[in-house]
């Protein structure tokens, strides 16, 4: 199945052309996931394949995003909750979107 | 040196009777700082006892208390916070509200834990305090100023240089008692919530001055509060995305939950939040840290903007509220337009969330033809008008005109008055509170709807957007959109930040509850578990909840505005319904809290067990 993975991450120039730069912030790159493929999975396949991914993204040694960063999932544009990142299988055509986490306001 | 024999203490109390124009100093006792700390807690306590039903917001009876706690310049990093509750105008009933800077540490070391205005002057006043002494003074010469010329003034006549003294005013929004009015210090920090600033107004108090001195109170165990206060740092440095980005941060994760207010709430599609964070402008525009009393991590800014029509201006670094509220929330997509109008609400002395609902929703009815050319007086309030909102901010804050007049009670009164289907399109609490800018119909914000609209403090009080719940043991929710999760999970919650909100430490710069539980117990040595600091929580509420049903509350007015909790039409939380389930939320919530599910009163036994029996018999 085709999913999509979208960083908001100001990555772009450096996964350039690897990944579509959609602008300084956001790069999305299209892959092919197996079915039953989580999140975390993932970025596990990006950051062994990116070093730049495993610096600032996902940490391969404990299998998790790095401090400050959060993921959401969404189909079609919609947020898709409840969403376990670690546990639920990623659905075909779905959106990883992986940007800083929010705090306070 | 410390003449208190309860660490982090000053150990005294100034009320200011600015009717008569005396001042005096009571003792604090120990029993009462065990079971109200500081800040929120104990003007929690004063607010309950002094302020009987039938006091209204504007009336001398009411009381202006500002608090701090034991935390507040104790070397803590950013400790110096304080808290001012006041029956507030916006909801009339009870209001909190905390700001930082320097003033919470230069209140202890001027003399005092706190202190409470009561009565009302009949000329304007500002107060000095120093060296545990108090002086009024007239003030007639700082009417009509804003609050940075009254800083830039104080601090000429008293001789004084920049961090000698700090200074908290109110603007003209405050003087002519605008019901949003702020209390404004330190160079743009805030007392945003629930109209302290028109309470200061009504008590024709113009502002307070505080002495920097030494540290005049003990510390129980000084080594480890260094080595708790390191790993506060450390823990707050690598926190989400204060350290590097500021609060402004968070702005593009927002916009991707669909939390971002975009236009009034009319859609989620707002393109521009690339250019509207806080990464784009710390890497666009010019930077100068001005970080608030002995804080390492400093996410306070000057700025000036080098980009578009602002280019040049030199303004603070708008906070995410600042950013969304005059940003998406009023159709503008120039971030230096953003620090122009941050500058221009702050000096005028209003609060960013609530001057952008008013707007937004002027804005939407200009668009829908209900406002005219000639009901705004001249103004164009098209979507993204910045010129437009800095006017009226003005007219605002001097109640000029019908249409400044309209807007300065805030939305709720402004939308009733003008009634028909524009009635439906504005956003607030209906008890009053006004929300903080975000759209909490996206994800993740849910948790925050809820509290806004059940809030006893008038501000926010059960959660920090619905996030970190591990940092205090508790487990996190796996669906942002269940109407059960939302609601046990603010139950659970509850109580937390209110601690926080007692011992006089910033948010931003102490994130972690524990590490803060473990500060207070160094500098207290009390050795409190975090099941005492939710407790603590827990009883301010459950005080003030009492509190709000003597002065009027009804438990009907626990929800949203129809627009408030509408369904979104797009974006990616485009048709989840926070209403299909409300009265359920609200009863569960209820039942979790100790309160009755139908009435919402607080259970005899709840408040026996939080130490509250005596004010069972005010409920009945």
């Amino acid at each position: 199945m085709r999913v999509q993975v979208e960083l908001w991450l100001w990555l772009s120039d450096q996964l350039e052309p690897d990944f579509e730069k959609l602008s300084p912030m956001r790069c999305a790159k299209e892959m092919e996931a197996e079915e039953g493929t989580t999140v975390l999975d993932l970025l596990d396949r990006l950051a062994t394949k990116y070093p730049l991914i495993a610096e600032k993204l996902f940490d391969r040694e404990n299998k998790k995003l790095r401090p400050n960063l959060s993921a959401i999932v969404t189909k079609e544009e919609m947020v898709l909750s409840p969403f376990n990142l670690e546990k639920d299988p990623l659905p075909p055509g779905c959106k990883i979107t992986v940007m800083p986490v929010y705090v306070g306001g | 040196m410390a003449n208190f024999h309860v660490p982090g203490y000053v150990g005294k109390i100034l009320r200011i009777d600015l009717t008569q124009k005396r001042t005096g100093v009571e003792d604090l006792d120990e029993a009462i700082l065990r079971k109200w700390v500081g800040g929120v807690g104990l003007a929690a306590k004063y607010l309950y006892e002094e302020v009987p039903p039938g006091v209204e917001w504007n009336d001398p009876g009411n009381k202006l208390i500002w608090t701090t706690g034991p935390l507040a310049g104790s070397g803590v990093y950013g400790a110096a916070t304080f808290n001012v509750s006041a029956k507030g105008p916006m909801t009339n009933l009870a209001g909190s509200s905390q700001a930082n800077g320097y003033f919470g540490a230069y209140l202890k070391f001027s003399g005092f834990d706190g202190l409470i205005f009561e009565g009302a002057a009949s000329d304007w006043v500002y107060l000095v305090i120093k060296d545990g002494k108090a002086e009024l003074r007239d003030a007639g010469h700082l009417v009509g100023k804003d609050v940075w010329q009254v800083e830039d003034q104080l601090r000429k006549e008293l001789g004084v240089r920049e961090k000698e003294v700090s200074v908290y005013a109110i603007g003209p929004a405050g003087e002519n008692k605008v019901f949003y009015a702020t209390i404004v210090g330190d160079r743009g920090h805030v007392v945003a919530h629930n109209g302290m600033g028109a309470v200061m107004g009504a008590k024709k108090l113009k502002a307070v001055v505080a002495y920097r001195g030494p540290r005049n109170f003990a510390i129980h165990d000084p080594e480890a509060l260094k080595v708790k206060n390191n790993e506060l740092f450390e823990f707050a440095k690598n926190f989400g995305v204060i350290y590097k980005w500021g609060s402004g941060g968070g702005f593009s994760t927002l916009y991707a939950q669909g939390a971002l207010p975009v236009k009034n709430y009319t859609t989620n599609i707002y393109p521009e939040h690339e250019k509207m964070n806080g990464q784009y402008l710390r890497t666009h525009f010019k930077i100068r840290p001005v970080p608030c009393y002995q804080c390492r991590i400093a996410h306070v800014k000057e700025v000036t903007v080098t980009e578009g029509p602002y280019t040049g201006f030199v303004g603070e670094e708008p906070e995410y509220e600042l950013m969304a509220a005059w940003g998406p929330q009023i159709g503008n997509t120039d971030l230096g337009a953003v620090v122009m109008l941050t500058r221009e609400v702050d000096k005028l002395g209003m609060d960013c969330n609530e001057g952008s609902w008013v707007i937004g929703w002027a804005m939407e009815c200009y668009e829908k033809g209900v406002f005219t050319k000639k009901d705004t007086e001249g103004l164009e309030l098209t979507w993204g008008n910045v010129e437009a909102v800095k006017e009226l901010l003005n007219r605002i804050a001097r109640r000029q005109g019908n249409f400044g007049n309209l807007l300065a009670d805030g939305v709720m009164r402004a939308s009733q008055k003008v009634g028909g289907p524009a009635a439906d399109w504005a956003i607030y609490a209906a008890k009053g509170s006004a929300p903080r800018s975000h759209d909490h119909r996206g994800a993740t914000r849910w948790y925050e709807l809820f509290d806004t609209c059940l809030t006893n403090t008038s501000t926010i009080e059960a959660t920090w957007g619905g996030i970190h719940p591990k940092l205090v043991d508790l487990e996190e929710p796996t669906d942002h959109f269940s109407p059960e999760q939302v609601s046990s999970f603010n139950a659970k919650y509850n109580g937390i930040r209110l601690f926080d909100d007692c011992v006089g430490t910033c948010r931003f710069a102490a994130p972690h509850p524990k590490l803060v539980l473990e500060c207070f117990n160094a500098v207290t040595g009390w050795q409190w578990s975090l099941q005492d600091a939710f407790t603590l929580g827990r009883r301010i509420v459950n005080l003030l909840r009492v509190f709000n049903f003597r002065h009027g509350l009804r438990v009907e007015d626990e929800r949203p505005s129809k627009r408030y909790g509408s369904i979104p039409v797009d974006g990616p939380a485009q048709g989840k319904n926070i209403m299909e389930k409300w009265s359920w939320m609200v009863e569960n919530y209820y039942r979790l809290m100790g309160w009755d599910p139908q009435t919402g009163k607080p259970l005899p036994e709840t408040l026996e067990s939080l130490g509250l029996a005596e004010i069972i018999k005010d409920l009945k």
